[in-house]
Protein backbone atom coordinates (compact mmCIF):
# COMPACT_ATOMS: atom_id res chain seq x y z
CA UNK A 1 0.00 0.00 0.00
CA UNK A 2 1.14 3.34 -0.90
CA UNK A 3 2.42 5.92 2.13
CA UNK A 4 0.54 8.99 2.61
CA UNK A 5 1.75 12.14 0.91
CA UNK A 6 2.65 14.28 3.42
CA UNK A 7 4.10 18.11 2.39
CA UNK A 8 6.15 20.44 5.01
CA UNK A 9 5.69 24.27 3.23
CA UNK A 10 7.09 27.70 5.04
CA UNK A 11 6.14 30.90 4.26
CA UNK A 12 6.74 34.28 6.22
CA UNK A 13 8.84 32.76 9.03
CA UNK A 14 12.12 32.01 10.52
CA UNK A 15 13.03 28.21 10.01
CA UNK A 16 12.59 27.78 13.49
CA UNK A 17 9.46 25.67 12.25
CA UNK A 18 11.58 23.49 10.37
CA UNK A 19 14.12 23.34 13.56
CA UNK A 20 11.24 21.88 15.92
CA UNK A 21 10.48 18.72 12.85
CA UNK A 22 14.25 18.50 13.14
CA UNK A 23 14.04 18.35 16.87
CA UNK A 24 11.69 14.93 16.62
CA UNK A 25 15.15 13.24 16.57
CA UNK A 26 14.90 9.27 16.25
CA UNK A 27 11.20 10.08 16.08
CA UNK A 28 11.55 11.59 12.49
CA UNK A 29 12.93 8.62 11.15
CA UNK A 30 9.69 6.81 12.47
CA UNK A 31 7.75 9.30 10.44
CA UNK A 32 9.96 9.11 7.39
CA UNK A 33 9.04 5.51 7.23
CA UNK A 34 5.60 5.99 7.22
CA UNK A 35 5.12 8.65 5.40
CA UNK A 36 6.31 9.55 1.79
CA UNK A 37 7.70 13.13 2.14
CA UNK A 38 6.75 15.08 -1.52
CA UNK A 39 7.95 18.91 -0.23
CA UNK A 40 10.10 19.89 2.07
CA UNK A 41 12.33 22.99 0.87
CA UNK A 42 14.60 23.08 3.84
CA UNK A 43 16.22 20.15 3.16
CA UNK A 44 14.91 18.01 -0.16
CA UNK A 45 14.93 19.21 -3.58
CA UNK A 46 11.41 18.97 -4.77
CA UNK A 47 10.32 21.53 -6.98
CA UNK A 48 6.56 23.37 -7.44
CA UNK A 49 6.70 21.67 -10.39
CA UNK A 50 6.36 18.35 -8.73
CA UNK A 51 3.82 19.29 -6.54
CA UNK A 52 1.87 20.83 -10.18
CA UNK A 53 1.92 17.35 -10.87
CA UNK A 54 0.27 15.54 -8.35
CA UNK A 55 -3.44 15.29 -8.10
CA UNK A 56 -6.04 16.83 -6.28
CA UNK A 57 -6.18 16.09 -2.83
CA UNK A 58 -3.20 13.52 -3.35
CA UNK A 59 -1.07 14.97 -0.42
CA UNK A 60 -2.89 13.65 2.83
CA UNK A 61 -1.61 16.27 4.88
CA UNK A 62 0.72 19.84 4.62
CA UNK A 63 2.08 21.57 7.42
CA UNK A 64 2.67 24.72 6.42
CA UNK A 65 4.47 26.79 8.61
CA UNK A 66 4.67 30.79 8.17
CA UNK A 67 2.06 33.78 8.18
CA UNK A 68 1.52 34.48 4.25
CA UNK A 69 2.90 38.00 2.68
CA UNK A 70 3.60 37.68 -0.63
CA UNK A 71 2.45 36.75 -4.26
CA UNK A 72 4.56 33.40 -4.09
CA UNK A 73 3.42 32.64 -0.68
CA UNK A 74 -0.36 32.88 -1.79
CA UNK A 75 0.06 30.85 -5.22
CA UNK A 76 1.67 28.30 -2.93
CA UNK A 77 -0.35 27.80 -0.48
CA UNK A 78 -3.44 28.10 -2.67
CA UNK A 79 -1.48 25.15 -4.61
CA UNK A 80 -0.90 22.86 -1.91
CA UNK A 81 -4.59 23.45 -0.65
CA UNK A 82 -5.77 22.20 -3.62
CA UNK A 83 -3.14 19.25 -3.72
CA UNK A 84 -4.42 18.65 -0.17
CA UNK A 85 -6.32 16.56 2.16
CA UNK A 86 -5.91 18.19 4.96
CA UNK A 87 -3.87 21.44 5.88
CA UNK A 88 -2.41 22.26 9.45
CA UNK A 89 -1.24 25.99 9.79
CA UNK A 90 1.84 25.06 11.92
CA UNK A 91 3.19 27.60 13.74
CA UNK A 92 2.45 30.94 15.99
CA UNK A 93 3.02 32.16 12.00
CA UNK A 94 0.71 30.61 10.13
CA UNK A 95 -1.83 30.29 13.31
CA UNK A 96 -2.27 33.51 14.48
CA UNK A 97 0.19 35.41 12.21
CA UNK A 98 3.49 35.45 15.12
CA UNK A 99 6.33 38.43 15.08
CA UNK A 100 6.10 38.42 11.43
CA UNK A 101 2.58 39.89 11.93
CA UNK A 102 4.05 42.95 13.87
CA UNK A 103 5.08 44.29 10.03
CA UNK A 104 1.33 44.79 10.63
CA UNK A 105 2.17 48.19 12.60
CA UNK A 106 3.50 49.65 9.15
CA UNK A 107 3.14 49.44 5.24
CA UNK A 108 5.32 48.02 2.42
CA UNK A 109 7.23 51.30 1.49
CA UNK A 110 7.94 52.19 5.60
CA UNK A 111 9.29 48.88 5.68
CA UNK A 112 11.56 49.32 2.85
CA UNK A 113 12.53 52.43 3.71
CA UNK A 114 13.37 51.30 7.04
CA UNK A 115 14.99 47.67 5.70
CA UNK A 116 16.96 48.95 2.69
CA UNK A 117 17.49 52.67 3.29
CA UNK A 118 17.84 54.08 7.15
CA UNK A 119 19.24 50.98 8.94
CA UNK A 120 22.61 51.82 10.33
CA UNK A 121 24.58 48.46 8.77
CA UNK A 122 23.15 49.11 5.53
CA UNK A 123 24.76 51.03 2.40
CA UNK A 124 22.48 51.55 0.06
CA UNK A 125 23.59 54.97 -1.91
CA UNK A 126 21.39 54.48 -4.78
CA UNK A 127 18.59 53.69 -2.63
CA UNK A 128 17.76 50.88 -4.58
CA UNK A 129 15.13 48.83 -2.81
CA UNK A 130 13.45 45.27 -4.55
CA UNK A 131 11.00 45.76 -7.53
CA UNK A 132 8.68 43.85 -9.08
CA UNK A 133 10.29 43.18 -12.46
CA UNK A 134 13.23 44.65 -13.90
CA UNK A 135 14.70 45.01 -17.20
CA UNK A 136 18.28 43.11 -17.90
CA UNK A 137 20.34 41.94 -21.13
CA UNK A 138 18.79 38.53 -21.11
CA UNK A 139 15.50 39.61 -20.43
CA UNK A 140 12.95 40.38 -17.74
CA UNK A 141 13.41 39.87 -13.68
CA UNK A 142 10.55 39.74 -11.56
CA UNK A 143 10.34 38.93 -8.06
CA UNK A 144 7.13 38.38 -6.36
CA UNK A 145 5.18 41.07 -4.90
CA UNK A 146 5.17 41.38 -1.17
CA UNK A 147 2.29 43.16 0.24
CA UNK A 148 1.43 45.94 3.08
CA UNK A 149 -0.07 43.32 4.85
CA UNK A 150 0.78 40.20 7.03
CA UNK A 151 -2.03 37.81 7.01
CA UNK A 152 -2.82 33.93 9.20
CA UNK A 153 -3.02 31.26 6.48
CA UNK A 154 -6.38 30.94 7.61
CA UNK A 155 -7.14 34.17 6.05
CA UNK A 156 -5.83 32.85 2.78
CA UNK A 157 -7.09 29.44 2.26
CA UNK A 158 -8.86 27.44 4.63
CA UNK A 159 -7.22 25.49 7.43
CA UNK A 160 -7.74 22.10 9.15
CA UNK A 161 -6.28 22.52 11.78
CA UNK A 162 -3.95 24.82 14.28
CA UNK A 163 -0.16 23.54 15.73
CA UNK A 164 0.35 26.80 17.78
CA UNK A 165 3.90 27.81 19.01
CA UNK A 166 6.82 29.49 18.33
CA UNK A 167 7.60 26.54 17.46
CA UNK A 168 5.49 24.13 17.79
CA UNK A 169 6.92 21.43 20.91
CA UNK A 170 7.82 18.19 19.04
CA UNK A 171 5.67 16.01 21.78
CA UNK A 172 2.58 18.27 19.83
CA UNK A 173 4.14 17.76 16.39
CA UNK A 174 4.33 14.14 16.81
CA UNK A 175 0.79 13.85 18.51
CA UNK A 176 -0.52 15.56 15.37
CA UNK A 177 0.88 13.72 13.01
CA UNK A 178 0.26 10.12 14.93
CA UNK A 179 -3.34 11.33 14.95
CA UNK A 180 -3.06 11.98 11.37
CA UNK A 181 -1.57 8.65 10.84
CA UNK A 182 -4.42 6.84 12.45
CA UNK A 183 -7.45 9.39 11.66
CA UNK A 184 -7.76 9.94 15.13
CA UNK A 185 -8.48 13.95 15.00
CA UNK A 186 -10.42 15.89 16.77
CA UNK A 187 -13.26 18.36 15.09
CA UNK A 188 -12.08 20.22 12.04
CA UNK A 189 -10.81 23.76 13.44
CA UNK A 190 -9.27 22.64 16.19
CA UNK A 191 -6.20 23.68 17.91
CA UNK A 192 -4.08 20.67 18.40
CA UNK A 193 -2.86 21.81 21.89
CA UNK A 194 -4.72 21.59 25.47
CA UNK A 195 -7.41 24.22 26.01
CA UNK A 196 -6.57 25.91 29.18
CA UNK A 197 -4.29 28.98 30.23
CA UNK A 198 -1.23 28.50 30.49
CA UNK A 199 -1.13 30.07 34.74
CA UNK A 200 -3.40 26.54 34.91
CA UNK A 201 0.42 24.66 33.94
CA UNK A 202 2.49 26.43 35.79
CA UNK A 203 5.02 25.05 37.91
CA UNK A 204 5.19 28.67 39.93
CA UNK A 205 1.34 28.64 40.23
CA UNK A 206 1.91 27.19 43.51
CA UNK A 207 3.73 30.07 45.15
CA UNK A 208 1.50 32.64 43.09
CA UNK A 209 -1.01 34.81 45.66
CA UNK A 210 -4.00 34.35 45.86
CA UNK A 211 -4.33 38.88 44.60
CA UNK A 212 -1.27 40.07 43.76
CA UNK A 213 -1.13 43.79 42.58
CA UNK A 214 1.62 45.31 39.86
CA UNK A 215 3.19 48.43 41.82
CA UNK A 216 5.32 49.02 38.97
CA UNK A 217 6.10 47.11 35.58
CA UNK A 218 9.77 45.77 35.40
CA UNK A 219 11.22 44.48 32.21
CA UNK A 220 13.20 41.21 32.47
CA UNK A 221 16.56 42.86 32.11
CA UNK A 222 15.96 45.47 34.90
CA UNK A 223 15.74 43.20 38.02
CA UNK A 224 17.36 39.94 38.96
CA UNK A 225 14.26 36.94 38.70
CA UNK A 226 13.16 35.18 41.34
CA UNK A 227 13.18 31.71 39.49
CA UNK A 228 10.53 30.01 42.18
CA UNK A 229 7.92 33.31 41.85
CA UNK A 230 5.39 34.36 39.90
CA UNK A 231 6.59 36.73 37.28
CA UNK A 232 3.51 38.76 37.34
CA UNK A 233 4.11 38.99 41.25
CA UNK A 234 7.71 40.55 40.34
CA UNK A 235 6.33 43.19 38.30
CA UNK A 236 6.86 41.34 35.16
CA UNK A 237 4.41 41.50 31.97
CA UNK A 238 3.39 37.66 31.70
CA UNK A 239 1.33 36.35 28.88
CA UNK A 240 0.62 32.82 31.13
CA UNK A 241 -2.86 34.24 32.47
CA UNK A 242 -3.91 34.78 28.43
CA UNK A 243 -2.79 31.84 26.46
CA UNK A 244 -2.76 28.87 25.48
CA UNK A 245 -0.88 25.86 27.67
CA UNK A 246 0.93 23.24 25.66
CA UNK A 247 4.60 24.47 25.24
CA UNK A 248 5.71 22.89 28.32
CA UNK A 249 6.63 25.77 29.74
CA UNK A 250 10.25 25.75 28.64
CA UNK A 251 10.21 29.79 28.60
CA UNK A 252 9.44 29.30 32.48
CA UNK A 253 11.82 26.97 32.87
CA UNK A 254 14.33 29.54 31.34
CA UNK A 255 13.07 31.96 34.01
CA UNK A 256 11.85 33.99 31.43
CA UNK A 257 8.35 35.25 31.41
CA UNK A 258 5.26 33.80 28.64
CA UNK A 259 5.32 35.95 25.18
CA UNK A 260 1.82 34.47 23.99
CA UNK A 261 2.76 32.50 21.29
CA UNK A 262 0.61 30.13 21.81
CA UNK A 263 -1.96 32.33 21.01
CA UNK A 264 -5.61 32.17 23.13
CA UNK A 265 -7.74 29.78 24.29
CA UNK A 266 -10.87 28.51 22.45
CA UNK A 267 -13.26 31.45 22.61
CA UNK A 268 -11.27 33.96 22.90
CA UNK A 269 -11.68 36.41 19.90
CA UNK A 270 -8.71 39.09 20.52
CA UNK A 271 -5.58 37.59 22.87
CA UNK A 272 -4.34 41.53 23.09
CA UNK A 273 -7.54 42.79 23.96
CA UNK A 274 -7.72 39.82 26.39
CA UNK A 275 -4.55 40.48 28.29
CA UNK A 276 -5.03 44.46 28.38
CA UNK A 277 -7.88 43.38 30.96
CA UNK A 278 -5.69 40.81 32.72
CA UNK A 279 -2.70 42.68 33.48
CA UNK A 280 -4.79 45.87 34.58
CA UNK A 281 -6.93 44.19 36.65
CA UNK A 282 -3.69 43.99 38.67
CA UNK A 283 -1.96 46.98 38.44
CA UNK A 284 -1.65 49.61 41.18
CA UNK A 285 -4.77 47.89 43.28
CA UNK A 286 -3.42 49.68 46.55
CA UNK A 287 -3.92 53.48 47.55
CA UNK A 288 -6.45 53.87 44.47
CA UNK A 289 -8.39 56.38 46.61
CA UNK A 290 -4.87 58.94 46.12
CA UNK A 291 -4.82 58.17 42.59
CA UNK A 292 -4.36 60.76 40.17
CA UNK A 293 -5.07 60.44 36.78
CA UNK A 294 -1.04 61.25 36.06
CA UNK A 295 -0.22 58.41 38.41
CA UNK A 296 -2.67 56.14 36.14
CA UNK A 297 -0.16 57.50 32.90
CA UNK A 298 2.77 56.62 34.45
CA UNK A 299 2.10 53.21 35.28
CA UNK A 300 0.88 52.92 31.85
CA UNK A 301 3.90 54.50 30.84
CA UNK A 302 5.97 51.23 32.16
CA UNK A 303 4.63 48.98 29.68
CA UNK A 304 7.22 49.72 26.79
CA UNK A 305 4.89 49.69 23.53
CA UNK A 306 1.96 48.10 24.81
CA UNK A 307 0.72 47.25 21.01
CA UNK A 308 3.29 45.38 20.62
CA UNK A 309 3.45 43.66 23.71
CA UNK A 310 -0.15 42.52 23.84
CA UNK A 311 -0.23 42.00 20.15
CA UNK A 312 3.33 40.03 19.91
CA UNK A 313 2.15 36.95 18.28
CA UNK A 314 -1.21 37.99 16.98
CA UNK A 315 -1.80 41.21 15.46
CA UNK A 316 -2.75 39.98 11.97
CA UNK A 317 -5.25 37.36 13.49
CA UNK A 318 -6.46 40.15 16.20
CA UNK A 319 -9.56 42.25 15.79
CA UNK A 320 -7.19 45.09 14.90
CA UNK A 321 -5.49 43.13 11.64
CA UNK A 322 -3.01 46.28 11.13
CA UNK A 323 -2.05 49.82 11.13
CA UNK A 324 -5.04 51.84 9.37
CA UNK A 325 -3.58 52.94 5.99
CA UNK A 326 -3.44 56.37 5.24
CA UNK B 1 -12.73 47.74 21.05
CA UNK B 2 -15.17 45.37 19.78
CA UNK B 3 -17.22 48.21 19.40
CA UNK B 4 -14.99 50.16 17.70
CA UNK B 5 -13.25 47.32 14.82
CA UNK B 6 -17.37 46.62 13.91
CA UNK B 7 -18.91 50.19 13.29
CA UNK B 8 -18.64 52.50 15.80
CA UNK B 9 -16.24 55.79 15.32
CA UNK B 10 -15.59 56.67 18.92
CA UNK B 11 -16.16 55.22 22.66
CA UNK B 12 -17.63 57.01 25.28
CA UNK B 13 -17.46 54.93 28.66
CA UNK B 14 -18.85 56.44 32.17
CA UNK B 15 -18.04 54.98 35.00
CA UNK B 16 -18.86 55.18 38.61
CA UNK B 17 -16.90 57.98 40.11
CA UNK B 18 -16.55 56.70 43.49
CA UNK B 19 -13.69 54.39 44.12
CA UNK B 20 -13.66 50.39 45.91
CA UNK B 21 -14.97 51.04 49.23
CA UNK B 22 -17.76 52.78 48.17
CA UNK B 23 -18.60 51.34 44.69
CA UNK B 24 -20.29 47.94 44.04
CA UNK B 25 -17.26 47.46 40.61
CA UNK B 26 -14.75 47.39 43.76
CA UNK B 27 -11.52 48.15 41.75
CA UNK B 28 -13.12 47.57 38.32
CA UNK B 29 -13.60 51.79 38.17
CA UNK B 30 -9.13 51.94 38.49
CA UNK B 31 -8.96 48.91 36.20
CA UNK B 32 -11.25 51.11 33.62
CA UNK B 33 -8.88 53.96 33.82
CA UNK B 34 -5.59 51.81 33.34
CA UNK B 35 -7.71 50.02 30.58
CA UNK B 36 -8.28 53.09 28.84
CA UNK B 37 -4.93 54.92 29.32
CA UNK B 38 -3.41 51.47 27.57
CA UNK B 39 -5.92 51.19 25.00
CA UNK B 40 -5.18 54.72 23.85
CA UNK B 41 -1.40 53.64 23.28
CA UNK B 42 -2.73 50.40 21.42
CA UNK B 43 -4.93 52.37 19.15
CA UNK B 44 -2.20 55.41 18.19
CA UNK B 45 0.00 52.39 17.14
CA UNK B 46 -2.52 51.16 14.38
CA UNK B 47 -3.45 54.59 13.82
CA UNK B 48 -6.50 55.35 15.20
CA UNK B 49 -6.51 58.82 17.15
CA UNK B 50 -6.63 57.76 20.92
CA UNK B 51 -9.47 61.02 20.98
CA UNK B 52 -11.75 58.54 20.17
CA UNK B 53 -12.09 57.05 23.19
CA UNK B 54 -12.46 58.30 26.56
CA UNK B 55 -13.24 57.70 29.83
CA UNK B 56 -15.83 59.87 32.16
CA UNK B 57 -16.39 59.46 35.76
CA UNK B 58 -19.93 60.36 36.30
CA UNK B 59 -22.67 59.56 39.42
CA UNK B 60 -25.73 58.09 37.89
CA UNK B 61 -27.57 60.35 39.80
CA UNK B 62 -25.34 63.60 37.97
CA UNK B 63 -27.97 63.66 34.51
CA UNK B 64 -26.86 67.27 33.30
CA UNK B 65 -23.04 66.45 33.87
CA UNK B 66 -23.93 63.08 31.69
CA UNK B 67 -25.77 65.11 29.17
CA UNK B 68 -22.40 68.04 28.98
CA UNK B 69 -19.87 64.72 28.82
CA UNK B 70 -21.79 63.54 25.85
CA UNK B 71 -22.54 66.70 23.94
CA UNK B 72 -18.55 67.57 24.61
CA UNK B 73 -17.66 64.04 23.26
CA UNK B 74 -19.95 64.16 20.41
CA UNK B 75 -18.60 67.80 19.36
CA UNK B 76 -15.04 65.82 19.71
CA UNK B 77 -15.74 63.50 16.93
CA UNK B 78 -17.96 65.67 14.87
CA UNK B 79 -13.70 67.57 14.79
CA UNK B 80 -12.42 64.47 14.28
CA UNK B 81 -15.08 63.31 11.60
CA UNK B 82 -15.32 59.94 10.62
CA UNK B 83 -12.47 57.09 11.35
CA UNK B 84 -10.87 55.02 8.97
CA UNK B 85 -11.40 51.93 10.63
CA UNK B 86 -13.29 49.79 7.66
CA UNK B 87 -10.85 50.83 5.66
CA UNK B 88 -8.71 47.94 3.61
CA UNK B 89 -5.01 47.43 4.31
CA UNK B 90 -3.29 48.18 1.12
CA UNK B 91 -1.74 45.53 -0.62
CA UNK B 92 -2.93 42.06 0.33
CA UNK B 93 -6.16 43.77 2.35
Amino acid sequence: MAKPKVAFYWCASCGGCEETVVDLNEDLLKVADAVDIVLYPVALDFKRKDIESLGDGEIAVSFINGAVRTEEQEEMVKLLRAKSGLVVAFGSCAHIGGIPGLGNFWTRDTIFQRVYKEVPSVENPGGTTPQEKVAVDIGELTLPEFWDTVKTLDQVIPVDYYLPGCPPPPDLVMNAINAILTGNLPEKGAVLAPDKALCDTCPRNETKPEKISIKEIKRPYEIKIDPEKCFLEQGLICHGPFTRSGCGETCIKANMPCRGCFGPVDGVVDQGAKGLSAIVSILGLEGEERMTEEDVQKLIDGIVDPAGTFYRFSLPASLLRRRRME
Amino acid sequence: MEAFIKRADEGLIVACPYYSEACSHHTGNLSASYNVACLKAILSCVGIAPERIRLERISAVNMPRSVQATADFTEEIRRLGSSQLRKKGGKGG
